[in-house]
């Protein structure tokens, strides 16, 4: 399957859009609460809304610099262990605070960069599970394709946001629609 | 009505915009198409909207919104300050334009205005806003052959230079809704002698 690559300005510009949009959140709950009387009721719920938007600028500005070393890393799609590369990811994401629960087969090669996915997928994990501390990986076999399905344990939906996407695409990963969970798939190298 | 992808902005502005029984929120929506079937239904008088919208672009839900509700005002509130956004906004029948990082003071003084049939604009882009409208005039009119006041000259050359709207107040000594009040009627000039 032929992909399209996306443009790098407008892929940063969207990534880039999303983070202005949190940070005026913030600054507009803060210049809210200091120089309009909101009341009790309003006045909680900004100051939860700045507290999350604030956690979430936190976890796409660690998204930006992997986004930027995905980027500027020239190496070719390759063979990459995904059953491996996702249970290093858990590792990296619970420094992070994100427990990771990983399920599937331990060994699985895809068509991907390996270099890429050490950068990415501990950032995909957080970015799925948003303000959720826990988070479910599960790897699937499925045709020709290799399926992750990352689910927040407690929390709804998570939000498919610019840097996600961007994230994916740059270690060649393909998003699926999904309403409650983050799924992507990789092309199987079959040996 | 408030649109907007992300939901903590119309949580933030909602208490300003409700503070005092100013305006009603009576809808929200997240992306555009869902914006042009809210306001259809809702008929709002304001419609605050984001441009970078999942589905349909806040341009292209501002022209179809100005389309089927004749008396519905778009201003426009988006964290976009580049002068092809600001212009296509302006073309699509936007009232006005606020940046995301505006006082929320600001914003609720823009959908007055805008609601009361005025334009605004946010001080850093009015003079972008002037110069396409100059630009339009086939006439190439100078402020003072658009009848412009003294103060109004002064808050448009300070505005085309880039000065916010709380510096100009400070250096002209006056308040900051005045500021406002007199680039709209600078601007509203500007934009009759245009089509005009």
């Amino acid at each position: 399957m032929n992909k399209v690559k996306a443009d790098p300005n407008e892929t940063v510009r969207g990534v880039i859009h999303e983070i202005r949009s949190r940070m005026g959140a913030i600054k507009l709950a803060v210049t809210t609460l200091q120089d309009i009387d909101p009341g009790p009721e309003d006045a909680a719920l900004l100051l939860k809304t700045a507290d999350e938007e604030a956690t979430r600028v936190s976890i796409e500005m660690s998204g930006v610099t992997a986004l930027v070393a995905c980027m500027t890393d020239r190496s070719r799609e390759r063979a990459a262990d995904i059953g491996t590369a996702l249970r290093r990811a858990a590792i990296a994401a619970k420094r992070r605070g994100v427990e990771t629960k990983v399920s599937g087969p331990r060994s699985l090669m895809v068509k991907s960069r390996p270099t890429g996915l050490d950068q990415a997928l501990p950032i995909v994990l957080s970015l799925a599970g948003d303000l959720d501390a826990r988070v479910t990986a599960s790897l699937y076999k499925r045709g020709d394709v290799a399926l992750v399905r990352v689910q927040p344990v407690n929390s709804g939906a998570p939000a498919k946001t610019k840097l996600l996407e961007a994230l994916l695409q740059q270690v060649g990963a393909t998003p699926r629609d999904s309403s409650d969970a983050v799924e992507f798939t990789f092309a199987l190298i079959v040996a | 009505m408030l649109v907007d992808d992300h939901p903590s902005i119309r949580v933030g502005i909602r208490p300003g915009l409700e503070s005092g029984g100013f305006a009603q929120i009576v809808a929200e929506a997240g992306d555009g198409e869902e914006a042009v079937r809210i306001a259809i239904d809702a008929k709002p008088d304001v419609v605050l909207m984001d441009l970078n919208l999942p589905k349909m672009s806040g341009i292209e839900a501002t022209r179809q919104i100005i389309a089927e509700l004749t008396t519905c005002k778009v201003l426009v509130f988006s964290s976009a300050a580049d002068e092809p956004h600001v212009l296509e906004a302006i073309k699509a029948g936007a009232s006005g334009y606020v940046l995301k990082t505006a006082h929320p003071l600001e914003v609720v003084e823009a959908v007055r205005q805008v609601h009361q049939g005025q334009l605004h604009f946010t001080p850093s882009l009015a003079g972008m806003v002037l110069e396409e409208l100059r630009r339009q005039s086939s006439l190439k009119l100078t402020p003072k052959e658009h009848a412009l006041t003294q103060q109004e000259r002064q808050v448009l050359e300070l505005s085309e230079k880039g000065v916010s709207m709380p510096e100009i107040a400070k250096k002209l000594n006056m308040s900051p809704p005045r500021v406002v009040s007199l680039q709209n009627s600078a601007t509203e000039k500007m934009r009759s002698a245009s089509q005009g």
